[in-house]
C-alpha cells in the first residue's frame, strides 16, 4: 500500500533507475507523456481523456538517418536511439494494452522495427487501474481490461483511505514495490477496495468478440457509405488512437546540405494516402477510406495477430468533429449480419 | 536480413539504358564489394530505390538472381523520384533496401511449360524470371513468351530479344498496338494475340504483367482457355513507403503486397477484395 | 409553454419544411442535424428521402458547420440547409466567391442563441452521459437530466465561436424559423497576450502540442481547395516534419489564407484534439481586415470577396 502523500517520494526512487513517464497536463491541454519532472503529478484518474501513450515508441515525427550527399564521401549515419530504461506510469488498462497489439506489427515478421525495438526494449510498464469508466469508454466490450492491467509489471490501484494499493505481477514489478522504501503491507480493506474495482472494471453491458466482428465485417456495409456521407476526412480517429500507426516517409534538406529521412505519422483517411506516382488511386473516396480502417482495425488485424485491434479507449468517439460512434458501427455490422 | 530495414545500402549506377522514350533501364553494384557477390534475391522481389533528397520509389528487380555483382531496375518517368532518376549518370550514387516481398514460387513449376505475358513495363519483373528460368534451362519445359507494346519504339530489352527467341526450345511473340512502315510483326492487343496462339494449359504456368486493363483480359482470356485459377500467376503494384509492412498503407484487403506479395496467384487475387 | 416545448415547434417546423422541399422535388438533398451519441452531440445528416426528415433535430447539440457539405452537395441538385447563422455566413461567403451559385440552396434559417461545447460542459464538471435533452431559455442554455433542469450558465457551456457571436439570426434565409433573443456578445475572452515576444512564446508553445491532424482545416467551410497548399508534393511548401517549428507554418500560412475568409463558426477551435484556440487567431486578423477594408464575410451574398477584388480605386497604405 500507498499512501497517496508518498506518490511523489515513490516516483523520486523510481526516477533514480528509471525514466519515468507520465500522462501530465500542460496548462489545460489534453493530457500528454512526457518525462516526469520533480513536482510533477502525472494523471491517475479517469476523469478526461489523455493522449494515447504510442508517442512513447513511435513517435509522430523521427528521423530515419541523415545522408551526407558530398560527392565521394556518400555516409549515412543512422539514427536509432540508444536504449534507455523507461518506466510508463499510470497506464490506463486500454492504453498498457495498445502496446501488446503495436508490438504485433512491430516486433512481428521477418523485420523487427529497430527504432520501436529501442524505445520499447527494457519498458516497465505500471497501469492505474480505472475506478470508473467515462460515458465513451468500452475497453470492457472488446477484451478483459483485468487480464491487460495483469499483463503490466505492476498495478495501482485506489484503496480507500486516501491510499493506493499496489500489486506486482513479474518479479521487474516486485523490485518497484522496494524503491523507496515507501510501501506498507496492504490491509484487507484496501485488498477487498481492489478487488471491487477490478471487477466493475471487467462489466461491460455489450461484449464485441474479436473474432466474431472480424467475420462478420463485410465490403459492402451500408454502413460505410453512410458515415462516408459526413465524415470530414481529417485524421483525429487514426492520429488519437493507441494501435494506429501508419507512417509516411520523408526526405529534407537540412541547414548545410545534409539530407534527412524521417517518417511522420499519417493516416489512411487523408485522401492522397494510397495514391500513386501516375494518379491512380485504389482508394478514392471517403467510403472506401472508412471501410478501410475500419475492416483493418476490426478484421484484417484480428485475422492477421489474432488480438482485437481496437482496446476500447473511446478516444475515436469522444473527439470525431462529427460524432461518428464506432460501437455504433460495430453493433450494426453485428445486427445486420448476426453473430 | 538487414539490421536496419529503413536503411538503404549505398550503390552506384553502373549503366543506364534507354529503353523507350520514358523508360530506362538501370544497373547498379553495391559500393560494398562483399555486399555486391553475397547479395541475393528471388525472382518477382521488389527494392525500394533511393534517390537521396527526393525519397525512394519502389521498383522490382528485373535483373536475374544467376548473374551476380550487379542488379537491375527498370523505370518509367511518372513523378519526382522517377524523374531525378532519369536525370541521372553513370557514377551516380543511390541507396537501395531490399529484397523485399514474396517471389514466383519457380520450385514449384520444375518440368513445367511456361507462358510469359507481359505488355510494356510489365515485363520488368518478368524478365527477371524469364532469364532466371533460362539459366536453368534443363528444369523447365518449353517457354514461350508473349510480350506487347503500344509500338515499335516502346519495347524494352530489345536487347535481348534475339537471346529469348534463340535459347532452347523457347519462343517469343511480339505484338504492337499499332504498328508502323517498319514492323513486320504481329498486330494487335495481347489479350487478342493471346486468343490467337491459343495455349494448351495442360502442364503450363502462365505468368502476366502489365497494364491493368490487359491484365485484366489476359486472365478472362485465359479462364476461357481452360486455365485454372491456380496455374495462373501476377504482380500487383500499390503505393508503398516501408516496404517491410509497418506503414499500413499497401494493403489489400488483408494482405499486404510488401510481404503477402507481389506474387499472388490468380486463385488469391480472386480472394482479395477489388481494391487495387 | 415550457422551453422544451417551443424547441419541440420549432423542430417540428424544420421537419415539415424539410419534408415540404423534398417532396415537392424542389431540393434533391437536405442537410440538417440528427442525434448523436449523446445529448449534447448531434451529426451532421445528408438526407434524400422524405421520410428521413424525422430524424431532423434540433437543439443546442447541433455544434457543426453544415456549410461544409454544401459545395459537394450541390454538385447533385439544389440543397436545402438547417442553418444557422454560422452555417449561413459559410453558404453566403461561398456565394461571395463563386463557389455555388444562389439559387442551389434553400436555406432553412434557424435562430440560433448558442450551442454546446461537450469539452466545456466537461470542464465545467457535468457528466453528458447523464443528460436527456438540450433546449434553450432565451440566451440561456437548458440543460435535462433526470435530476431535473440545470442552467450552469451560457458563458461556461457554450461552443467558443457563440459567445463572440453577432449572427444569432442567420444574414441569408428563405424561411426563419424561430427568434433570436438579443444576445451581447463577450468580450476579453482571447488568451492571446499582447506584445510580440509574449505572443512568440505563446504560440511556440501550441504549436509544439499540433500534431497535424487537420482537423481544422477539414472542418472548415472555407478550406475547399482541391489540394492543399501543405499536401503539396510537388513544390513542397510546407514539411511534412510533426514539429512546433515546422507547424508554425502551416498555421500561419493557412491563417493567411482565411483572412477576410473566415466567417468565425469556431469549427477549427471546437474539433482541435489537443486545444489550440484556433478560432481566436482567426478572429483577430478578422477584425484586422475589418478594419482596414470595412469588410466581414459571409454576411452580404452581393459583396464581393475582399482579396479577391481589386479595383483601381483601391488605396494603398498611408505613406
Amino acid at each position: 500500500m500507498l499512501a497517496k502523500s508518498d506518490l511523489s517520494r515513490w516516483l523520486a526512487a523510481l526516477a533514480a533507475e528509471f525514466r519515468v513517464v507520465g500522462a501530465v497536463s500542460d496548462g489545460g491541454a489534453p493530457p500528454a507523456w512526457r518525462k516526469l519532472e520533480p513536482g510533477d503529478t502525472p494523471v491517475l484518474d479517469n476523469l478526461r481523456w489523455v493522449m494515447p501513450p504510442k508517442e512513447q515508441v513511435l513517435p509522430g515525427y523521427e528521423p530515419l538517418f541523415t545522408y551526407c550527399a558530398r560527392k565521394g564521401e556518400e555516409e549515412i549515419t543512422s539514427a536509432v536511439p540508444a536504449e534507455e530504461p523507461t518506466l510508463m506510469f499510470g497506464l490506463r488498462p486500454c492504453d498498457a494494452r495498445s502496446f501488446a497489439v503495436l508490438d504485433a506489427t512491430y516486433l512481428d515478421g521477418r523485420f523487427s522495427d529497430p527504432y520501436y525495438a529501442a524505445r520499447r526494449a527494457q519498458m516497465t510498464t505500471v497501469a492505474y487501474v480505472c475506478e470508473s469508466k467515462r460515458w465513451s469508454c468500452f475497453c470492457s466490450s472488446v477484451g478483459d481490461p483485468v487480464e491487460w492491467v495483469k499483463a503490466c509489471d505492476l498495478a495501482i490501484t485506489d484503496a480507500g483511505e486516501d491510499a493506493w494499493i499496489v500489486t506486482a505481477f513479474t518479479g521487474k514489478g516486485e523490485k518497484l514495490l522496494e524503491a523507496g522504501g515507501c510501501m506498507s503491507a496492504a490491509t484487507e480493506a484496501a485488498c477487498a477496495s481492489r478487488d471491487a474495482i477490478w471487477e466493475d472494471l471487467a462489466r461491460a453491458n455489450e461484449h464485441f468478440d474479436a473474432q466474431a466482428v472480424a467475420r462478420a465485417v463485410d465490403w459492402e456495409e451500408p454502413v460505410w457509405a453512410e458515415i462516408a456521407g459526413r465524415c470530414t476526412g481529417c485524421g483525429i480517429c487514426s492520429y488519437l488512437c493507441p494501435t494506429c500507426t501508419c507512417f509516411d516517409i520523408q526526405d529534407e534538406e537540412c541547414p548545410g546540405g545534409a539530407i534527412e529521412r524521417y517518417r511522420v505519422r499519417d493516416s489512411c483517411q487523408f485522401c492522397d494516402f494510397t495514391k500513386m506516382g501516375h494518379g491512380h488511386n485504389p482508394r478514392p473516396g471517403k467510403k472506401e477510406r472508412t471501410r478501410q480502417r475500419l475492416s483493418h482495425k476490426f478484421k484484417y488485424l484480428p485475422e492477421r495477430s489474432g488480438m482485437s485491434g481496437c482496446v476500447g479507449c473511446g478516444r475515436c468517439i469522444h473527439l470525431c468533429p462529427v460524432n461518428t460512434d464506432t460501437r455504433k458501427i460495430i453493433a450494426e455490422v453485428m445486427g445486420v449480419h448476426g453473430q | 536480413m538487414d539490421s536496419n530495414p529503413y536503411q538503404p545500402h549505398l550503390a552506384t549506377l553502373e549503366d543506364v539504358i534507354t529503353e523507350t522514350s520514358d523508360t530506362k533501364t538501370f544497373r547498379a553494384a553495391f559500393r560494398d564489394t562483399d555486399l555486391r557477390e553475397t547479395f541475393t534475391y528471388e525472382p518477382g522481389q521488389f527494392q525500394e530505390v533511393s534517390v537521396f533528397g527526393q525519397g525512394e520509389a519502389t521498383f522490382c528487380l528485373t535483373s536475374t538472381p544467376t548473374r551476380k555483382g550487379y542488379i537491375e531496375f527498370s523505370v518509367k518517368k511518372v513523378g519526382q523520384v522517377t524523374e531525378s532518376l532519369h536525370g541521372m549518370s553513370p557514377g551516380d550514387v543511390v541507396g537501395i533496401r531490399g529484397p523485399f516481398g514474396n517471389w514466383f514460387p519457380y520450385s514449384e513449376w520444375k518440368g513445367k511449360k511456361l507462358l510469359f505475358i507481359g505488355g510494356g513495363i510489365g515485363m520488368a519483373p518478368l524478365r527477371s524470371l524469364l532469364n532466371f528460368c533460362l539459366d536453368n534451362r534443363s528444369d523447365y519445359g518449353p517457354v514461350d513468351i508473349i510480350y506487347g507494346a503500344r509500338s515499335p519504339q516502346d519495347f524494352c530489352y530489345e536487347n535481348e530479344f534475339e537471346a529469348w527467341g534463340g535459347a532452347p526450345d523457347t519462343r517469343l511473340h511480339l505484338t504492337v498496338d499499332r504498328g508502323d512502315d517498319s514492323w513486320k510483326g504481329n498486330v494487335g492487343f495481347v489479350p487478342a494475340y493471346l486468343n490467337d496462339l491459343n495455349p494448351s494449359p495442360e502442364g503450363l504456368i502462365a505468368i502476366t504483367c502489365g497494364p491493368p486493363i490487359m491484365i485484366k483480359f489476359v486472365l478472362q482470356n485465359l479462364d476461357k482457355l481452360g486455365f485454372a485459377p491456380e496455374q495462373v500467376y501476377s504482380t500487383l503494384e500499390m503505393k508503398m513507403k516501408c516496404g517491410i509492412g509497418k506503414c499500413g498503407r499497401c494493403n489489400i484487403g488483408d494482405k499486404f503486397v510488401c510481404i503477402d506479395g507481389p506474387v499472388f496467384s490468380y486463385a488469391q487475387l480472386k480472394e482479395l477484395p477489388p481494391e487495387f | 409553454m415550457s422551453v422544451q416545448a417551443v424547441l419541440a415547434n420549432q423542430l417540428a417546423e424544420v421537419r415539415r419544411e424539410a419534408r415540404r422541399v423534398l417532396e415537392s422535388g424542389e431540393v434533391k438533398t437536405v442537410l440538417g442535424y440528427r442525434a448523436g451519441p449523446t445529448a449534447v452531440r448531434a451529426m451532421p445528416a445528408l438526407i434524400t428521402r422524405p421520410e428521413d426528415t424525422d430524424l431532423l433535430v434540433w437543439s443546442p447539440a447541433c455544434a457543426n458547420n453544415l456549410g461544409l457539405y454544401v459545395r459537394q452537395a450541390a454538385l447533385e441538385g439544389k440543397v436545402a440547409v438547417v442553418a444557422k447563422g454560422c452555417d449561413a455566413r459559410s453558404i453566403v461567403m461561398l456565394i461571395q466567391e463563386q463557389q455555388i451559385p444562389r439559387e442551389s440552396v434553400y436555406i432553412i434559417g434557424v435562430a440560433c442563441p448558442g450551442v454546446v461545447d461537450p469539452d466545456r460542459l466537461a470542464d465545467a464538471g457535468i457528466r453528458e452521459e447523464k443528460l436527456t435533452g438540450a433546449s434553450w431559455d432565451g440566451a440561456e442554455i437548458v440543460l435535462e437530466s433526470p435530476e431535473g433542469e440545470a442552467r450552469p450558465g451560457r458563458e461556461s457551456i457554450a461552443k467558443m465561436a457563440c459567445l463572440t457571436c453577432d449572427v444569432h439570426t442567420p444574414p441569408l434565409y428563405d424561411i426563419l424559423i424561430g427568434e433570436a433573443p438579443a444576445i451581447e456578445p463577450v468580450d476579453g475572452l482571447s488568451p492571446i497576450p499582447e506584445g510580440t515576444e509574449d505572443r512568440r512564446a505563446f504560440w511556440a508553445k501550441q504549436f509544439d502540442r499540433c500534431v497535424r491532424c487537420y482537423a481544422c482545416r477539414q472542418v472548415c467551410p472555407s478550406c475547399y481547395c482541391t489540394v492543399c497548399f501543405a499536401d503539396r508534393a510537388s513544390p513542397r511548401i510546407v514539411s511534412k516534419r510533426i514539429r512546433g517549428q515546422e507547424n508554425w507554418m502551416y498555421h500561419t500560412v493557412r491563417a493567411m489564407h482565411m483572412a477576410g475568409r473566415c466567417v468565425e463558426c469556431g469549427e477549427c477551435e471546437r474539433v482541435c484534439p489537443v486545444g489550440i484556440p484556433l478560432l481566436q487567431m482567426m478572429r483577430e486578423l478578422g477584425a484586422e481586415v475589418d478594419e482596414l477594408f470595412a469588410f466581414k464575410p459571409g454576411m452580404d451574398p452581393e459583396a464581393e470577396p475582399v482579396f479577391g477584388v481589386f479595383k483601381n480605386e483601391d488605396e494603398g497604405p498611408e505613406p
